[in-house]
């Protein structure tokens, strides 16, 4: 069992999602920064079905009861173990009952967490990812939450002194982007990959809202909902792009003009308020 | 004919979208779900999204909904009755705005079966097609800010019972003390895309 202390923020429980549930309209939810969530899980030997923590720029501590193998990925925090600062993406060997002091330094947005074996929480619908917009799975956590410690490993950990590389950290991101089923209702649909756009304040687990340029479209003509993906870039009546997280809703009434492929989310999903953002056409 | 109708589009690099007529959204969803080749098969309004890990080409697709268009019946199709207390706080307005009684409303309402088209808007929440053209009504001007679970209501062509406590525009008929969507139980949705459905009248 782990014990989480002096939790500010918001922590959540993230795995692969719920899969195949679309259609009655429950979002797949998981991991936003998949590359660094997979890769916390590879150092520390586990499965990729493994649950991670998910933490927004959070500060927090725990406690195992027992030895366990931790790894700390995503946005740069301290990791201090009895107050001696250890590395992020790299194993960490923790004894029991010594105290783990995670302190965000604010540079990106989500830290990783794995433990070796995966954390236990409470999974509905095939997933303990916890889903903002529909607040299913696993309660964010809160000061004194327990999480058990599962067997989902399938390799040995990364050998101690390996620091393999983290997740592109960066205030300035050129995203691949390919072409969105709705693409032609712009008339000036090349700005997206003329203009240069910045990640507003106003950004969740279900979608990055962007300012800057704002696209005009035929918002009399009315767009049936239709079923809508991670990484899709929809354009709201107010022609400020929003590119769909993990949670997003499973259909949307609003046209989407691209889509970001999915290795450059995990970027995306690291990005800060205020950071710019430009889109490429993918080659593919 | 068929194929003048469906067409596919681009939607990145692990989805595509294929545009259709309504009435043949469940027969394309019912074939592309059973051909077992995507992860995701979302059908909405008039379009049916797929998604995969394997790619396949647009034309594969296409000749997978093809066989789909023309079902009228699907073998899976559900029966399903909803038990309904007609008490809805738009009961009486929605009766006057269309120059019926309460009575009349509430009979034509239970005695049509309608088809669960699509979900969408919450988990669970079924937008229920074949609703009598004596009972279309636009949504409310203004929303209501929380529209208890088990709601029934019905907008524009549809009607739905809402699964959870949220926001809603539409129409509020009565309200059915069955748990549509309960994450704990399986299957967590009682209503699924494609499922036949009735309401039935019951008093409290």
């Amino acid at each position: 069992m782990i014990t989480f202390t002096d939790v500010s923020g918001f922590i959540t429980v993230q795995d692969g999602g719920r899969v195949g549930v679309a259609h009655l309209a429950i979002p797949t939810s998981g991991a936003f920064d998949k590359y660094s969530h997979d890769l916390a899980n590879r150092i520390v030997g586990n499965a990729h079905s493994a649950a991670t923590v998910e933490s927004l720029r959070s500060s927090f501590s725990l406690i195992s009861e027992s030895e366990c193998v931790l790894a700390v990925t995503g946005a740069p925090v301290n990791v201090r173990i009895d107050g001696v600062q250890l590395h992020m993406n790299a194993a960490l060997h923790v004894p029991a009952g010594v105290t783990v002091e995670i302190t965000s330094v604010h540079l990106a947005m989500r830290t990783y967490v794995a433990v070796r074996g995966g954390f236990v929480g409470d999974a509905v619908i095939g997933s303990q990812s916890y889903d903002e917009l529909s607040k299913l799975g696993t309660s964010p956590l809160r000061s004194g939450s327990q999480l058990a410690v599962g067997n989902d490993y399938e390799r040995e950990v990364t050998s101690a002194h390996a620091v393999v590389k983290g997740v592109h950290l960066s205030s300035h991101f050129v995203a691949e982007v390919s072409i969105g089923p709705r693409w032609e209702m712009f008339p000036e649909a090349q700005q997206l990959f003329s203009q240069t756009f910045t990640v507003s304040g106003q950004c969740n687990r279900i979608a990055v809202r962007l300012e800057g340029y704002s696209f005009s479209w035929d918002t009399d003509a009315r767009l049936p909902s239709e079923g809508v993906v991670y990484g899709a870039i929809q354009i709201p009546v107010d022609g400020q792009p929003l590119i769909f997280g993990p949670d997003h809703p499973t259909t949307g009434g609003y046209p989407v003009i691209g889509v970001v492929s999915e290795s450059d989310m995990s970027v995306i999903a690291q990005l800060p308020p205020g950071a710019t953002l430009q889109f490429k056409r993918s080659s593919t | 004919m068929v194929d003048e109708i469906i067409s596919i589009r681009r939607y990145g690099d692990r989805a595509a979208l294929v545009d259709c007529a309504p009435s043949e959204v469940l027969g394309i969803s019912h074939a592309l779900r059973n051909s077992q080749l995507f992860v995701e098969v979302v059908p909405s309004e008039c379009s049916v999204l797929v998604t995969w890990n394997a790619p396949i080409s647009h034309e594969a697709i296409l000749e997978i909904a093809r066989t789909g268009s023309e079902l009228k019946i699907i073998g899976e199709s559900r029966d399903v009755e909803i038990p309904i207390i007609y008490d809805g706080l738009d009961l009486a307005e929605c009766a006057n705005a269309l120059s019926m009684t309460m009575a009349e409303l509430i009979q034509v309402h239970s005695q049509t079966t309608y088809t669960a088209a699509f979900a969408g808007f919450a988990p669970g929440f079924l937008y229920l097609t074949g609703v009598d053209s004596r009972l279309h009504l636009p949504r409310r001007s203004a929303p209501r800010t929380k529209v208890p679970q088990g709601s029934l209501a019905m907008a524009d062509i549809y009607t739905a019972v809402y699964p959870l406590d949220s926001p809603g525009g539409w129409n509020l008929l009565g309200r059915t003390t069955l748990t549509m969507f309960d994450a704990f139980r399986e299957p967590a949705s009682i209503l699924q895309p494609g499922d036949s459905v009735t309401f039935v009248q019951v008093f409290e």
